[in-house]
């Protein structure tokens, strides 16, 4: 298929070479970091590498419901997600990482037995909270996970060659395994990795928060990936306004929902006012936590998307569309933080090298990774069935 | 809004190559013809159902709400209950209307407009409870919020309940306008249709001077837009605010931060349940199967199987937080909810919501009518007993064991629940025979999906899979 009609993306050196060092300046600030400060160190390095997991899941997930619903749209953009999610295994390896750190970021590492209700609670939690069980977890889901991306890439792949609509099907059927997998692997994965930071505290909703923050981090994502492509001079004619709309359409929505989500909580325990419940929303409502937690966490995820992007305009207009895009990846960047570092330095909020350079760290390689795994293959499925409609693809 | 080029995997919407003349023909044949006997059969047992719960309200008004199994510690258990359950069912209608509007699905025109219908029945089913839970409910008007003689006698914005009464009555509101823009066009088709003088004056006043010209379609379209954005957050907000009603209390079983999401997941599925219960006898009564094709039924199988694994995802959460929280009142709360004394409700709920469900993984049985007749009731006993075990088991044993109690429901309370569903059906039947039971214009509009290889291989010239293929590949270079 190497045909010089085909479109295949190819990376330029220089760009390579940016994305390389980037990581390596990323991880030196991690490195400086954990000798400054190693719970702060550990706490950007765990929102760096869930930040880009979920980046990295929802392609997968976005692509199983493009097969579960027989999207037509969505097809000729398809090659973008499937290199999203090929940093799953490198993002496995950032999770394990987090091994060799835990013990700075959650307190049932290394519970005190003080007679305390605590400690009991501790106790009570430990066969599911415990270091072996969590490391072990982290290699099931990220199995689950690596294991579909690679079959559904597979099909996918194959069907440029031989044309076959038995592979979309057979992605189908996969797509909707992984959706019950995906729903189960994401509930237990965000209540490991961000609730049990605060192991006393619980919050049944949790689950579908994470999830919404990495749906709609993850449209937001496609948008800047897709933009920057067509900025290379790549995907001109497969990827335009029309597709453009759609996912603005998406991102409104999704901030939505988000807002819905994350209000839903707040109000709850706000309005019960149970001890213990409310401790989440207390060590937030410390000094400056506070304008974060409640005002410019909601303005970048919720309001400001959701204005901007109302107006049917907007939403085709790659000029308007990417900034809000980036605003709302910083806004999910924010998101995680707040759920991780009022916890791990209460005195803060600090903000310096640290923040910034872990996460661009964990953006150039995850650049790096997305960059030549586009490489691979043509940069629209050749031969899928619904690739003509999602060429001519109108609203 | 419709593709131009469209792939050759997508199946018909309508089958049995109608004309547009014999859409019009069969969309109105069942408000032109006389009512057969199984209409006038169904109609006696609704309205006889509709009676006897009259009857009962009217004995409990006059007598009170002692009329109700409650006792000291399980103070809400039926009235609530059938109230979340009738909310519930009327949530698909809107979703079908606005929110797979929204998503350009087009399977949607054959089953909006009675899906819609049984929405705004539902809303009106599930009001009743509250009424006569007032106990005196001609008071009702108190819940408005507005400056009164009662001295400084306010409603309590704080107050869940009355957040009900705004969303409830907003959905409606909305629900019902929503429902009649989309009669329009309809309505006119009857009118210009009418024989009789009386026929020809009513469809003519609802019609509202509907002349079909572009114009009047284009303002059409846009209005359906427009209300199609206002009511999908409806669709969320309603059972968002129901479950707070539960939600914001400090009770075990009660109190969890899922619930928002979770209850509106399920009224989705019990909504279209409901629907897949009807529209499987209403396409066989009226002969439209050829409209509400397998491929609908199917795909609303789709939707109860996502939405009814979903239910069971928060099942599983609500258990395993349960534990995970260390709480002994959360935990004891779902290990009685499993083993307690309503434990067959709690599984009777788990096998109708979670279990049976996932039959439909097989697409033999999703295109299996009876199958799917079976699996819908089942899912509508199911998302009764859900509110049921919610409600009632997180209240009947509460902190003191002294005043642990059993709840069973009165004869009063049960033929009020009847009395609903005589309501539901008898509206359901009347507007059968009333109003046009598909959406003709829009399912006009999307005849073509599905039809395109016909007209292909009707040439025979050339393959049209190999022509679409080569189409294709010149495509792609262009990229």
């Amino acid at each position: 298929m190497n045909s010089p009609n085909i479109p295949y993306f190819k990376l330029k050196p220089g760009m390579q070479r940016l994305l390389a060092a980037t990581a390596g300046v990323g991880l030196v600030c991690f490195v400086v970091g954990l000798f400054l400060d190693a719970h702060r160190a550990w706490g950007n390095w765990l929102l760096g590498a869930y930040y880009f997991t979920t980046l990295a899941l929802f392609g997968t997930f976005f692509i199983a419901i493009g097969y579960l619903t027989s999207a037509g749209w969505s097809v000729s953009m398809r090659r973008v997600p499937e290199a999203m999610m090929s940093w799953l295994p490198a993002a496995l390896v950032t999770m394990l990482v987090l091994g060799a750190g835990m013990g700075y970021l959650y307190e049932w590492v290394h519970p005190h037995d003080d007679g305390s209700h605590h400690a009991h609670l501790l106790h009570h939690k430990s066969p599911w909270l415990n270091q072996w069980f969590f490391l072990g977890r982290i290699i099931l889901y990220f199995g689950i996970w690596i294991g579909v991306s690679q079959l559904l890439t597979r099909h996918s792949r194959r069907q440029d060659t031989d044309g076959d609509v038995t592979h979309t099907r057979s992605n189908t059927r996969t797509s909707a395994i992984f959706g019950v997998l995906f729903a189960l692997t994401l509930s237990a994965a965000s209540f490991d990795w961000l609730m049990s930071l605060e192991a006393a505290w619980f919050s049944t909703i949790f689950g579908i928060y994470q999830f919404a923050g990495l749906f709609q981090s993850g449209i937001a994502a496609l948008i800047v990936l897709l933009v920057l492509l067509r900025r290379m001079g790549y995907l001109r004619d497969a990827v335009n306004e029309n597709h453009l709309h759609n996912l603005g359409q998406w991102l409104i929505a999704l901030s939505v929902f988000w807002a819905y989500i994350w209000f839903s909580q707040l109000l709850l325990i706000w309005y019960s006012n149970i001890p213990e419940e409310t401790s989440y929303y207390l060590i937030r409502s410390q000094g400056d936590w506070w304008v974060l937690t409640f005002i410019v966490n909601p303005l970048l995820n919720f309001a400001i998307p959701f204005v901007v992007l109302l107006p049917r305009p907007a939403k085709r207009s790659e000029y308007i569309l990417v900034r809000v895009a980036v605003m709302v990846l910083v806004g999910h960047w924010l998101d995680i933080w707040l759920g991780i570092m009022p916890y791990v330095s209460p005195e803060g909020p600090w903000f310096d090298f640290m923040e910034v350079g872990v996460m661009l760290g964990f953006a150039g390689a995850f650049g790096l990774v997305f960059f030549k795994a586009l490489e691979r293959a043509p940069l629209v499925p050749l031969r899928d069935p619904y690739l003509q409609e999602s060429l001519h693809h109108k609203l | 809004m419709s593709h131009s080029v469209e792939s050759e995997l997508r199946e018909p919407l309508v089958l049995g190559e109608k004309t547009l003349h014999q859409i019009t023909e069969d969309a109105c044949a069942p408000l032109e013809r006389k009512p057969n006997t199984l209409w006038w059969a169904a109609f006696f047992v609704a309205l006889t159902c509709l009676g006897v719960g009259f009857a009962a309200t009217a004995y409990q008004i006059a007598t009170g709400i002692g009329t109700w199994g409650l006792n000291k510690t399980v103070g809400w258990a039926f009235d609530i209950t059938n109230f979340v359950f009738w909310v519930g069912i009327g949530h698909a209608g809107t979703l079908i209307s606005a929110v797979l509007f929204l998503f350009r699905q087009k399977w949607r025109t054959s089953i909006n407009r009675s899906a819609e219908a049984m929405t705004i029945f539902a809303v009106i089913c599930a009001a009743i409870f509250p009424l006569i839970h007032m106990g005196r409910p001609w008071l009702a008007f108190w819940t408005a919020p507005y400056p009164n003689f009662r001295g400084p006698l306010w409603v309590n914005f704080r107050s869940p309940l009355l957040w009900d009464v705004f969303a409830i009555s907003t959905y409606f509101t909305i629900s019902a306008v929503f429902w009649y823009i989309g009669l329009v066009p309809d309505l006119a088709a009857a009118r210009d249709r009418a024989k009789s003088k009386i026929r020809k004056t009513i469809y003519s006043i609802l019609s509202l001077g509907w002349n079909g010209s572009a114009r009047v379609w284009s303002r059409y379209e846009t209005a359906y837009m427009l209300f199609a954005g206002l009511a999908t957050p409806l669709v969320v907000s309603v059972h968002t605010i129901v479950s707070m009603d539960f939600a914001t209390s400090v009770i075990p079983g009660w109190h969890t931060t899922i619930f928002p999401p979770y209850f509106v997941i399920g009224a989705i599925f019990s909504g279209f349940a409901m629907v897949m219960t009807l529209l499987i006898i209403m396409r066989k009564v009226v002969n439209f199967e050829e409209y509400i094709t397998l491929n609908h039924l199917e795909n609303m199988a789709k939707v109860i199987l996502v939405t009814g694994s979903i239910v069971g995802l928060a099942y599983g959460t609500e258990f395993f937080v349960a534990w995970y929280s260390g709480s002994p009142y959360e935990g004891f709360t779902f290990i009685n909810r499993a083993t307690g004394p309503f434990a067959w409700a709690y599984w009777i709920m788990v096998s109708c919501n979670v279990i049976t469900p996932q039959l439909m993984w097989f697409k033999k049985l999703r295109r299996n009518v009876v199958v799917l007749f079976i699996l819908s009731i089942f899912v509508n006993i199911g998302m009764w007993f859900e509110r049921f075990v919610i409600v009632v088991t997180s209240l009947h044993r509460d902190y003191l064991p002294s005043s642990w109690a059993y709840y069973t429901p009165t004869l009063i309370e049960a033929l009020t629940f009847l009395g609903t569903f005589g309501l539901f059906f008898t509206c359901f039947l009347l507007f059968c025979r009333a109003l046009p039971m598909l959406a003709q214009g829009e399912i006009k509009g999307v005849m073509k999906t599905g039809k395109r290889k016909h007209h292909d291989s009707g040439h025979g010239h050339v393959e049209p899979r190999k022509a679409a293929r080569v189409e294709q590949e010149k495509e792609v270079a262009h990229v």
